[in-house]
């Protein structure tokens, strides 16, 4: 059986395709939503999901969070006493999922589709890939988040053919997707977005102005009163969805200091991110030569989409509401489970045939003459494959070395928009050895051809001799070999986790110690007293006794905390 | 791709297809040309696809522009396939009529034809001698023997010649008939009894226009009969003149009219684009017309963050016109670079904003065009840009706050723990051993 995993900034997920639908698989603690957060416990082995979370508040040392933006760079994490790729940190979610869907569905699972931004590069997707390798998985597809969205939309949808613009605004990635859907074939006419935009940077917002606000400099707070500002400045973020002003506590060091902020504020602060969100959009649009009035749904994707700030934003560019009728966050992961059955050749799916776009141009570096044979113009960026071009794509054209009597041609390939290749990301470096002629320059045949798969297959064929050589550009430097990953998928078998039957109490318990940070006098006696009360009962072994006693303290977290902020 | 190859890849027939068509056939060879087991015969596939679909489109676009034209084209595209013209048409100058070459005339392919060639020729050959004989005789030709309805044939016999004779004359120049003919060589056919003669059977004047065009034409006419007529005094007064530029400006605003009220404006004789767009363009030539520094962040910023540009239409357009406007007002086109110093109305701050609003720089588009506008203006914009954040796989440069991490628990490797601190400890301690164990011997 083949799953479909949503790999998410702050929210993973895993689903897979039921008997003629898509359905989510719950996790340990009974959610669909786990966090992507880790916490490294030397004495009880490695935590994922919501425990983790809470621990980020109380020992935020030890844990590590929003890992999905550092995909792809060479930057080590150190939590506790260990250091950490960040794909071995997807790597422990993914893992954990994994041990989920098999508790679930009763069956090891081997396969997987997983879901990236479409906003990401190419070594952003290999770095994704290697994360599920060093978990066990083998990646049977990417799929770009937003094409997953329609996907389970166009299954839910009841007309037969309608253009979609599907608007996905994550926790750290903001994509946009323009795909059509007509007689079983559902085609992505053009994507484009940030990789950098999410829903954390409208919570960092909130962060610093009340960091402001309370008198401190960016840095000020030490590390543990940092992230509970965090927590609560995220907290804030979700009441303001639903009320037009949002209050708060924050204690520290014995203290309570009260935090407001309205929804007009919060609109003026983050008046900078709503602006980043109109540019892709309208990219996508032009890219696809479309008008916005050609386009039939108005779709919202992602948790972040709840907030009022960015379906007023919508409305304001289209003049017509936005729908999103499917829960926002389990979109993706429904989506990526379609994919998965699409891929099973699944009955209930056999007519439907999906096709998908590159979202970056490809292209190679040229110099241009300007007036005389010695002024030149380098670095300039000749693209061959546009971006939006649906794949698989081959295209090719011809080019001549600045001067005669050459024995190779050197290019170096790129990926990117900009004009000149230093804004661009390079990809690999070409050499096309070329016969020696001191008389006329050898032209150069090059041909780009792009599958499925994100392989890149470069051919250089001289015109004169029609000699052709090829280059494959499947691992970027910097990636991880397969040998790496295999070291460090044993590795990671060696790391000790948290045992699954026993996470529900450790989430509890992480999550005590938070609201006990939090709290001040009675209540943070009565938060302490629980915590006693808990930790008795787990001593005792006994099921239904421990199940007893945690029901009870959740009982009174609930009403403790009025809703819980994390739903 | 041969467009026709691309048909038959489809499996259509050209004439017949129309979007959905295409869409379908599409669907269909997509079920057993999968792109994931067969890549080559799926690219094969979406060339033919995309070329039809988008010959197809230009198609559906041209019907949908000429069905807004006005009422007399869209008949006379009608027209286009009929044999001869309906007698209830209005005018339709050279669809239903071929040209005769050595007469220099449109006759259409009728009675009223032969009675056009008739009259033309008597003008041509007999020099139009003793016209009010001939105008006499005319009335037993065959054309007005045949037909019921004279008046009619009249009114469009006198259509026809009228064109005729406008053309004979040559009051024509590059943009339509003259207003000032008194210099124009009369043709040596045009005496003053002919134009009599014309003035009296024809009664082309006073007249009504439908057209702009009609309408100069007839004013150009009546100004190269008007002094033979007075003078003669056929008529008193002078001959009555339609206001042809009251129809151009209607014409024009009909044609491209919007939600917004722009029209033309017959003194200037341009488009007053009264648009949200329109009205941002022709401020911000007013900005670069001032061509002062001051205050010019806020100006800018004043008229790209107005409401009602913000939706996606209208965004859209400003972009192209303010990106447009911007490379003509420095240059492009007719420089290789930029003219350094920039001028006042384009300082770096307002580069920085306009780039961050509409994202020229760093968006290459497809259109030849545009691009090269966008690279014209990333050579405007380079001194001022802010660094770039490449990503070089070979060194990488990734710049980490750490601080703004630190709270997440990433902290740097102690300080005797680091690599770098044990090595150089190492060859501190094979190095001095020795020394200390020799000074301690010695």
């Amino acid at each position: 059986m083949i799953v479909g995993i949503d790999l998410g900034t702050t929210n993973s997920l895993i689903a897979a395709f039921g008997k003629d639908k898509p359905v989510l698989i719950q996790n340990a603690v009974g959610d669909f939503l786990t966090p992507s957060a880790v916490h490294n416990n030397r004495k009880n082995g490695i935590l994922v999901g919501q425990a983790a979370l809470d621990l980020l508040t109380t020992e935020p040392q030890n844990t590590a969070a929003r890992f999905k933006r550092r995909m792809g760079t060479n930057g080590v994490l150190q939590i506790g006493r260990d250091q950490f790729l960040p794909e071995e940190l997807s790597a422990f979610v993914l893992k954990s999922l994994k041990a989920d869907a098999e508790k679930e569905l009763g069956e090891t699972i081997e396969d997987a589709v997983i879901s990236v931004p479409a906003y990401f590069n190419d070594i952003q997707r290999k770095a994704t890939i290697a994360a599920a390798q060093i978990a066990g998985f083998n990646v049977r597809r990417l799929i770009n988040e937003p094409t997953a969205a329609a996907l389970a939309y166009g299954l839910h949808a009841k007309e037969n053919e309608s253009t979609f613009l599907v608007v996905d605004l994550g926790g750290g990635t903001f994509d946009v997707t323009i795909l059509e859907m007509f007689s079983g074939v559902m085609e992505v006419r053009a994507s484009a977005g940030d990789a950098f935009l999410g829903g954390e940077d409208f919570t960092d917002c909130i962060c610093s102005y009340f960091l402001k606000s309370l008198g401190y400099e960016e840095d000020g707070l030490p590390n543990a009163d940092h992230a509970r500002l965090r927590a609560l400045a995220e907290k804030i973020k979700q009441q303001l969805s639903s009320s037009p002003t949002a209050n708060g506590v924050f204690v520290r060091e014995g203290t309570e200091y009260p935090l407001t902020i309205s929804r007009t504020l919060f609109e003026e602060l983050t008046e900078k991110l709503t602006r980043r969100i109109r540019l892709p959009i309208q990219r996508a649009i032009s890219d696809a030569q479309l008008t916005p009035a050609q386009i039939d749904r108005i779709i919202l994707v992602g948790g972040a989409t709840r907030m009022p700030v960015i379906s007023n934003l919508m409305t304001k560019l289209f003049k017509r509401f936005p729908e999103f009728d499917l829960n926002p966050d389990h979109v993706v992961a429904l989506g990526a489970a379609v994919q998965a059955g699409l891929l099973e050749r699944h009955k209930a799916l056999e007519e439907m045939v999906m096709t998908d776009v590159c979202p970056f141009t490809l292209g190679h570096d040229i110099s241009r003459i300007l007036s005389g044979p010695n002024d030149l113009e380098t670095g300039i960026f000749a693209p061959l494959i546009e971006r939006n071009t649906t794949v698989p794509v081959s295209r090719s054209h011809i080019i001549t070395p600045l001067r005669p009597g050459g024995r190779h041609l050197a290019i170096d390939i790129y990926q990117g928009e900009a004009p000149y290749v230093k804004d661009n990301i390079k990809i690999g470096s070409y050499n096309v050895p070329i016969p020696y002629n001191p008389k006329e320059c050898e032209n150069v045949d090059i041909r780009f051809t792009y599958d499925t798969s994100g392989v890149l297959e470069v051919l250089g064929t001289v015109v004169s001799t029609g000699v052709v050589s090829k280059l494959i550009i499947e691992r970027t430097p910097g990636q991880m070999s397969p040998q790496e990953i295999k070291q460090r998928f044993t590795a990671l078998e060696r790391i000790k986790i948290h045992p699954r039957d026993e996470i529900k109490n450790a989430a509890l318990i992480a999550r005590l110690n938070a609201e006990y940070e939090n709290t001040l006098g009675q209540q943070r006696q009565s938060i302490s007293d629980w915590l006693v009360t808990f930790e008795i009962a787990l001593k005792t072994h006994d099921k239904r006794e421990i199940e007893a006693a945690r029901k009870a303290v959740e009982e009174h977290l609930q009403f403790l905390s009025g809703s819980n902020a994390f739903e | 791709m041969p467009l026709n190859d691309s048909y038959d890849t489809l499996g259509l027939v050209r004439d017949s297809a129309t979007s959905k068509t295409v869409r379908l056939a599409y669907a269909k060879k997509l079920k057993t040309i999968r792109p994931e087991d067969d890549p080559e015969g799926f690219m094969v596939l979406r060339t033919a696809y995309e070329t039809v679909r988008r010959e197809i489109q230009w198609q559906e676009q041209d019907l949908a522009r000429n069905a807004t034209k006005t009422d007399v084209d869209s008949q006379s595209e009608s027209t286009k396939s009929q044999q001869t013209p309906k007698p209830d048409s209005d005018i339709d100058l050279g669809r239903a009529a071929h040209f005769n070459q050595e007469l220099k005339a449109w006759l259409p392919a009728d009675a009223l034809g032969h009675l056009v060639e008739h009259i033309v020729r008597w003008v041509v050959e007999e020099n139009a001698s003793q016209p009010k004989q001939f105008f006499a005789t005319l009335n037993e030709h065959a054309a007005f023997t045949d037909t019921d309805n004279t008046q009619k044939l009249t009114r469009k016999l006198s259509d026809y010649f009228i064109n005729w004779v406008a053309n004979a004359a040559d009051i024509f120049d590059d943009y339509g008939a003259l207003a000032d003919v008194s210099n124009i060589k009369k043709p040596k056919w045009l005496t003053d009894e002919a134009i009599i003669a014309f003035y009296e059977y024809f009664q082309w004047f006073p007249q009504d226009a439908q057209e702009s065009w009609e309408a100069r034409q007839i004013n150009a006419l009546a100004a190269l009969f008007e002094p033979v007529l007075l003078a003669h005094n056929v008529i008193s007064e002078p001959l009555q003149r339609i206001d042809a530029d009251e129809l151009e400006a209607l014409e024009i605003t009909q044609q491209n009219q919007d939600d917004f009220g722009s029209y033309f404006n017959r003194q200037t004789r341009k488009w007053v684009d009264q648009s949200p767009v329109g009205c941002a363009v022709q401020d911000a030539q007013a900005l670069v017309d001032r061509d002062s520094g001051a205050g010019i962040l806020g100006a800018w910023e004043e008229i790209i963050e107005r409401e009602a540009l913000q939706p996606i239409d209208e965004f859209q357009s400003l972009s192209q016109r303010l990106l447009e406007l911007i490379c003509h007002e420095t240059g492009f086109g007719n420089r290789e670079q930029p003219k350094t110093p920039i001028p006042n109305w384009l300082t770096g701050p307002v580069l920085r904003r306009l780039d961050n609003q509409f994202g020229w720089s760093s968006q290459n588009v497809a259109h030849h065009w545009q691009r090269s506008q966008s690279n014209w203006f990333s050579l405007l914009f380079a001194p001022y840009k802010s660094a770039s954040k490449s990503v070089d796989l070979f060194h990488p440069n990734i710049h980490v706050n750490i601080k703004s991490y630190a709270f997440l628990g990433y902290q740097p490797m102690p300080i005797w723990l680091k690599a770098t601190t044990l090595f150089f400890m190492y060859i501190a301690y094979r190095i001095a051993l020795p020394i200390v164990i020799a000074a301690s011997h010695g």
